[in-house]
């Protein structure tokens, strides 16, 4: 194809620059890259995919199969831009894909040649599945990595996308999908009823196929028309006007999915559109004929030349043959002919066109040659002849073949309805010989699709459709939607097709142009027994680039029946998913990306942490304070001396993220008693107690503290992981098992900063820092619970420990946390007060034997914890039926012990898994695991917990902890899981 | 029917093509057959193969009510893997891995294992030290496994480096060299070919609408194709699994949902192996063809729709940009949904029983495609012997009533949560 | 996307929601046996169809909705309170 620039089409003549694989080119400013390119005669745009034939301009709409191109460079390129769709930018930068060194010359072509010379192709379907199987090895290490090189289409940029998306949640009463003809009808007919309207089009322009047509005199009125109604709808206030917005799925109630790309900072919008009605006008797609070369740069759709020269005054070559099996392509040889393009011959297979368009070809001096096929397209890179035959009258073969030069080839096998977006969810579509394609057949719930989307052509008669479904739409929802003046000119919709679904012809006859699927693959297919739709789809990949088999299913569906001597009809379809279009993930993703994915969780003392210089871990959504190092400290020494100077003096920690839970109601006790393994109703006002509890299954759920603030108040606190599943546990638990309790959960989690302040000095030093209050071991025992106040911040503090040393629990109103928290750091200078991070938290518990989420890891019963006898028996909780069962009650499962490095300073690695042999190997005993391990100040030795089969009964046995994965096995001595202060003395001093 | 090899394809093209036969044979069902699998997909045409094959068992129908490997062994996002901790699963899954590196050979069919390695992301400590948990375990199974620090995750996955400063820094992966891709159809199609070699008939179009009882014993199927009679009924229909069982009065420890799958266009390799986040739901590999294929969670409600719903695909394309946010400019070709038979512990069904004839393979949550040799194998086993096979013998149905679940995640009995 | 008409809230969008359970069971008592506590916790009856089911408004009203919903085509054909009973079922028992 040798395109040229004609006129102006409807473009202005404004200039851009823009370039082509490092050539300068001039666009005009509307052109889309695939028009610039045909402007500036370039044929080869790229590789195909499979057999990296020669790939040019097919289209000027999103069924292109051929121009996929990469636009731009770097973090900003957009790699299988269809150059169809891409509005020449000033400056863009755009490159050919899949080809090396150049698309003229492309050395990967070699699979084309060897398939070319042999009758058949050695690559032809599912050659994959037949070879590359020995030796074994050989694939993954040979055949595999060259066939991935040269598959795939564009590179992709590896740096962060530096470009913004937007989400748009949007509301509307009629959403239109498609802005031809039809879609601007419906809208504005909806318009009328002032109800909410958004009408939507992926073109940079509304109009649809009425851009097609020429302005010329004969056409003024009807673009007049078309102007006038984007005028009028955009006057109204109550319709959303969408261009260059790809609508791309439908979802369960009517939710619409749509792309919009936007000119300015942010590059795409992505819709999401609650839409009560739903009109679906999107048009139809033509079909290719299928002959030898049909992929050739220059074979071009019909009307995507005929848009080509309209819309943007670029000629698809200069000299042009039409081949056709219907009507409607006939007026692109009407229009190059009467722009000064010449038609060489218009070819139709079929034997009797109408009289009418006979007599216009005639008038024209166009050649017309009926009952004729064009078996071959011939020329090196681009077409630069056709070879034309006569067809048989059973159009079973074709008779000696005459060549006709021309330098594009506009094509047209039919047309094929958009049905997709109304087969997503509703009712798969269903054939109408009439126009040989596929048509809506059973409308969806508060959908209509309307002319060109369910086979009607015709302009009027499509009008007419459109706002008949606006109108309907409308009055469902109690409006009613108002007429609209057609435009005086009709366009016929009649395609008086007859089906020619491949030419009897030998030679390469692509079906999916950006596969390289071929007639011949189908027909194999068959053979070999891939007779379902499905089947030949997969194993041809017919259909699955990425223009999701628009041009390729019908003519592929057709030739299935052929071979399997059925109708279309009973061969069907395969089903439509999402995205009809591809789409940008980056849309997708919109702002919801980074720190914005899952937003970080703060504490209320968060920045003093960071003032101070805290080290912070990942714990779920919050990021903790993990140590606090002096300088040149490494973590362990950090930790080390942390935990220490919690047993030695005093120090405080941030524990905020705990979940906290707020249970009211006459009905609370009895309410806890269910969900916790043990008894709460007994608790006094203003005591606290640790509970347990299980899921239904019988399995541990959760612990923590709850204490009582009231006879009809508790104050429960959860792990921090559990916060949100125990609280809708409770929830559920409330309102659909017992309903005749009352009683109400609330979550205060973020209402309420704590910090656990612990060590010998913990009672002084509050004592110091709230003077009114009673810290006297009398006044305020172990587990008690005191309410104080300070500088209007209410106090509510527990005497709790989960270190082992005397410790309290200060809770205070988030707000003001950090102040509470400062001033106890202030009051605490005096007996050398440190904050301490989670890295010591976790030393002094496991030093303490207490168990977390590293023990409690969904799988461990009470026993396995040996805590069986917190359990009540003098009532029933949740879990209790089902931990009875014989798994549970195993006496072969691990149980929780404690472990010491035999050599102290051998550090017991968490995930290790406890075997008695040493270096142990595959197929060796595994007896149990290392839960979470530290070392302790306490006992100058590093100590971990574990889970050991029968392990209480082993205290003293020396077992390995093996850690194959870096080889690492150390000897551990199974003891007691309390190593410090097992009889519990200092948290009660 | 030829073998297929290099020296084949080429005598088939000089020939046009035109000579291929079927695959496999499109024999009308018999009145009778000694074990009649019910399920045209990866898991019942592999039972039928090693029926064939190990047990000398050749009598036997797959019944499919629609094409064959229309169901999951066709919709899933094709990692193959055995990086299991519990000693109820890896054993099961490491046998698995063997089958699938000699798949090719065994079957005559390139069903292209490539073994890339799948690599699970750790982005704390805590979650480094469950990863080495389970990598521990896996080498003391005789398993694969390699721990690896940040860098080392960032030399294998490039493509994760421009993430690495975001909101979940990577702090670690564990890698299971061994695990990798498959061709998804082709493992369908090879077992099909194969087990059709060895006498099976492949019956597709024949749906099974009710059992054939007599007294208390399954004695065959009523299908749309007439009553086929058979000694024993082997159930292999991932998500429809209660279905069919509700025609016995027989409920399942099972849910079945929808889990959603997502494929790019074709692009230049630029993901190795098949990689996991550690902070979101998702997971990634990229096909021969170029396209990035991967997945997040299921959509967590009850349906028999093969079609999900935007806030999981919103939540699957954000983790995924979130890990890696060079896919951003890269655009999504299609989005499919496939029905996963959850099970209460997110662990499989392969049992005899509880009906004298029946036998059980469900229960695969959507970690199926992976187990499709094994279970194949092992359900083949347990049906020729009338009882387990070592490898599959904790997947029992009694034991949820007994308490010997095989709960890998920890989730409890919450199918949605597996 | 689904739309669940929270009888405190109105009609909301899905991502505000979590699935729960099987709205057909109900939980045994205290004392029931094992068996029939196992036939609550594992077994279900995973209709194709229409499914009671609870739904937690969890990022609205916090509310657990009992909603009928089609397993098949996900359309929403009732939703109530844990213990309200759709129109047609109050019907039938009265």
């Amino acid at each position: 194809m040798s395109g040229f620039r004609h006129g102006a089409g409807r473009l202005g003549d404004k200039e851009i620059a823009f370039s082509f694989d490092g050539r300068n080119l001039a666009a005009r400013e509307g052109d889309t890259v695939a028009s610039a390119l045909v402007a500036n005669g370039i044929e080869v745009v790229g590789r195909s995919f499979k057999y990296h034939r020669a790939r040019g301009v097919t289209s000027c709409g999103p069924e292109e199969t051929g121009a996929l191109v990469t636009i731009g460079h770097g973090a900003t390129a957009e790699p299988n831009a269809r150059a169809t769709m891409q509005l020449v930018t000033p400056g863009m930068e755009v490159s050919s894909q899949n080809c090396w060194p150049s698309p003229k010359l492309d050395l990967l072509s070699l699979n084309n040649v060897i398939g070319s010379i042999l009758p058949g192709s050695p690559f032809a379907a599912g050659f994959y599945y037949k070879t590359f199987m020995w030796p074994a090895k050989f694939w993954y290490s040979f055949y595999e990595p060259t066939i991935r090189r040269a598959a795939g289409m564009g590179k992709v940029p590896t740096d962060a996308d530096p470009d913004v998306y937007d989400r748009v949640n949007s509301f509307t009463d009629v959403a239109i999908v498609g802005g031809g003809s039809a879609g601007l009808s419906a809208a504005l007919s909806a318009a009328q009823s002032g109800l909410r309207v958004v009408l939507m089009d992926e073109h940079a322009e509304f109009g649809g196929q009425l851009l097609n047509e020429a302005v010329n005199q004969g056409n003024l009125e009807l673009e007049q028309w078309r102007l006038d109604t984007i005028a009028a709808l955009e006057a109204a206030d109550n319709v959303t006007l969408l261009r260059k917005t790809i609508c791309w799925g439908r979802f369960d109630g009517n939710t619409l999915a749509a792309h919009e790309i936007v000119d300015g900072k942010v590059r795409h919008n992505y819709h999401k559109i609650q839409a009560k009605k739903v009109i679906i006008a999107a048009g139809a797609i033509e079909r290719p004929l299928v002959f030898a070369n049909n992929d050739k740069p220059g074979v071009m759709l019909a009307s995507g030349a005929r848009k080509m020269l309209n819309h943007y005054g670029v000629a698809a070559g200069k000299t042009m043959v039409v081949f056709t099996n219907n009507d409607s392509a006939y007026q692109t040889a009407f229009d190059y002919h009467d722009q000064g393009v010449t038609v060489s011959a218009v070819v139709d297979s079929r034997q009797k066109p109408s009289a009418q368009l006979l007599a216009a070809c005639m008038e024209r001096g166009i050649p017309v040659q009926t009952q004729s096929v064009v078996t071959k397209a011939k020329g090196w890179h681009g077409v630069r002849s056709v070879a034309v035959a006569d067809l048989a009258a059973n159009g079973q073969s074709v008779g000696q073949t005459r060549s006709i030069a021309c330098d594009v080839l506009a094509h047209s096998g039919g047309w094929t309805p958009q049905v997709q977006m109304a087969a997503h969810g509703g009712t798969p579509p269903i054939y109408d010989n009439q126009i040989a394609a596929f048509v809506v057949d059973q409308q969806a719930e508060d959908t209509w699709s309307v002319a060109g989307a369910e086979g009607e052509f015709g302009l009027h008669a499509g009008i007419d459709q459109a706002v008949a479904a606006a109108q309907a739409a409308c009055q469902a929802l109690g409006a009613s939607g108002g007429d609209i003046s057609k435009p005086t000119q009709d366009i016929a919709g009649e395609l008086n097709i007859q089906p020619l679904w491949r030419v009897p012809a030998k030679g390469k006859q692509l079906i999916d142009i950006q596969h390289d699927v071929t007639s011949a693959d189908i027909v194999q297919s068959h053979l070999e027994g891939f007779v379902s739709v499905e089947h030949m789809k997969r194993y041809t990949t017919l259909g699955m680039a990425n223009d999701q088999g628009r041009t390729s299913n019908v003519n592929a569906l057709a030739i299935m029946a052929q071979c399997q001597g059925q109708s279309i009809a009973e061969t069907g379809t395969t089903r439509f998913r999402s995205p009809i279009a591809p789409v940008s993930m980056g849309g997708i993703g919109g702002r919801e990306l980074g720190e914005h994915f899952k937003p970080l969780r703060r504490t209320p003392m968060q920045e003093w942490h960071e003032r101070r210089g805290a080290v912070f871990v990942e714990t779920g959504l919050f990021r903790r304070a993990q140590y606090y190092p002096l300088a040149g400290e490494t973590i362990d020494d950090a930790y080390v001396r942390e935990t220490a100077h919690v047993r030695s003096k005093v120090a405080m920690c941030d524990v905020s993220t705990l979940g906290k839970i707020e249970i009211v109601g006459p009905d609370a006790a009895e309410f806890l008693n269910r969900v916790y393994i043990n008894m709460f109703s007994t608790l006094p006002v203003n005591k606290a107690r640790y509970g347990v509890m299980l899921r239904e299954d019988g399995i541990v759920f959760d612990d923590g503290t709850t204490s009582r603030l009231a006879e009809d108040r508790y104050f429960m606190t959860t792990t921090t992981a559990k916060a949100g599943p125990a609280l809708a546990h409770m929830e559920r638990c409330l309102e659909i098992d017992w309903p005749e309790l009352k009683v109400r959960v609330s979550s205060i989690s973020e209402r309420w900063a704590a910090m656990a302040v612990a060590g010998p000095q913990a009672r002084a030093t509050l004592q110091k820092a709230f003077p009114a209050m009673d810290f006297s071991n009398e006044g305020f025992p172990f587990m008690g619970v005191v309410h104080g106040e300070h500088n209007g911040a209410t106090l509510r503090v527990l005497r709790l420990s989960f270190s082992g040393e005397m410790a309290y629990e200060v809770y205070t109103e988030a707000d003001h946390g950090e102040a509470v928290w400062q001033h106890i750091m202030d009051a605490g200078a005096d007996f050398d007060i440190i904050p301490y991070g989670l890295e010591a938290l976790g030393a002094l518990r496991i030093e303490k034997g207490h168990v977390t989420g590293a023990e409690l890891d969904g799988r461990v019963t009470l026993g396995d914890v040996n805590m069986e006898g917190m359990a009540s028996k003098k009532k029933w909780f949740v879990g209790k039926n089902l931990m009875q069962r014989e798994g549970l009650q195993d006496a072969e499962r691990p149980r929780l012990v404690g472990l010491k490095a035999v050599n102290p300073n051998e550090a017991i690695q968490t995930g290790s898994i406890l075997v008695t042999e040493a270096n142990a190997g595959a197929g060796a005993d595994k007896q149990g695991w290392v839960s979470s391990m530290t070392y302790s100040p306490e006992l100058n030795n590093y100590i971990a917990l574990g889970f050991l089969r029968d392990g209480p009964n082993r205290h003293g046995e020396k077992i390995y902890a093996a850690y194959p994965l870096k080889g690492i096995n150390v000897e551990v001595e199974v003891v007691s899981s309390h190593f410090v202060d097992p009889s519990n003395d200092r948290v009660k001093g | 029917m030829g073998k297929y090899n290099a020296l084949n394809i080429a005598w088939q093209a000089l020939r046009g093509n035109k000579n291929w036969q079927r695959a496999w044979r499109d024999p009308q069902p018999k009145s009778h057959y000694d074990v009649i699998i019910i399920g045209g997909g990866g898991h019942g045409l592999a039972t039928a193969y090693y029926l064939a094959k190990v047990h000398g068992i050749t009598n036997v129908a797959v019944l499919e009510k629609s094409w064959i490997g229309g169901g999951n062994v066709g919709r899933n996002t094709t990692i193959v893997r055995s990086n299991y901790m519990l000693d109820g699963n890896a054993p099961f899954y490491e046998m698995g891995m063997d089958l699938w590196r000699t798949m090719a050979l065994d079957l005559n069919y390139n069903a292209m294992f490539s073994p890339r390695g799948v690599m699970n992301l750790a982005h704390s400590k805590a979650q480094y030290d469950a990863f080495a948990r389970r990598g521990n375990s896996m080498c003391l199974n005789g398993i694969d496994a390699v721990i690896l620090s940040r860098d080392e995750v960032l030399e294998r996955e490039p493509a994760l480096r421009a993430a690495d400063q975001e909101r979940f820094p990577i702090f670690g992966g564990l890698l299971q060299p061994e695990a990798g891709n498959a061709r998804h159809d082709a493992v369908a199609w090879g077992y099909a070919r194969a087990a059709d070699q060895l006498g099976v008939d492949i019956i597709q179009n024949c749906e099974v609408l009710d059992f054939i009882k007599q007294g208390e014993e399954i004695v065959g199927v009523k299908t749309n194709r007439g009553d086929i009679r058979a000694d024993k009924v082997g159930l292999a229909v991932a998500g429809n699994s209660s279905r069919l069982t509700s025609k016995l009065g027989l409920r399942l420890p099972i849910e079945s949902h929808v889990l959603q799958a997502f494929v790019t266009e074709p692009y230049k390799p630029v993901v190795n192996g098949v990689v996991t986040f550690g902070a979101g739901h998702f997971y990634v590999s990229q096909s021969d063809k170029g396209g990035l294929v991967f997945g997040g969670d299921i959509d967590g409600y009850n349906t028999y729709a093969q079609r999900g719903n935007l806030p999981v695909f919103e939540d699957v394309i954000s983790s995924g940009l979130s890990i890696m946010p060079g896919l951003s400019r890269l655009k999504l070709l299609r989005n499919w949904g496939g029905i996963m038979d959850m099970s209460m512990d997110g662990s499989p069904i392969i049992d005899v029983g509880p009906i004298d004839g029946l036998y059980l393979n469900t229960g695969w949550c959507y970690g199926g495609f992976k187990a499709t040799p094994a279970s194949g194998w092992c359900f083949a086993h347990t049906i020729a012997n009338d009882k387990a096979h070592a490898l599959n013998e904790a997947y029992t149905l009694d034991r949820f009533a007994k308490g010997y679940t095989i709960d890998e995640k920890g989730a409890g009995p919450y199918p949605k949560a597996h | 996307m689904l739309r669940i008409n929270c009888p405190h809230c109105g009609e909301r969008e899905h991502s505000e929601f979590t699935y729960g359970e099987d709205a057909n069971r109900s939980l045994p008592a205290t004392d029931a046996s094992l068996e029939t506590w196992n036939e609550y916790v594992y077994q279900r009856d995973n209709v194709a169809g229409e499914h009671m089911e609870y739904w937690h408004h969890a990022l609205g009203c916090r509310t657990w909705l009992k909603v009928q919903r089609n397993t098949l085509t996900h359309e929403i054909s009732w939703v109530g309170l844990p213990h309200d009973m759709p129109p047609s079922q109050t019907e039938a028992q009265s």
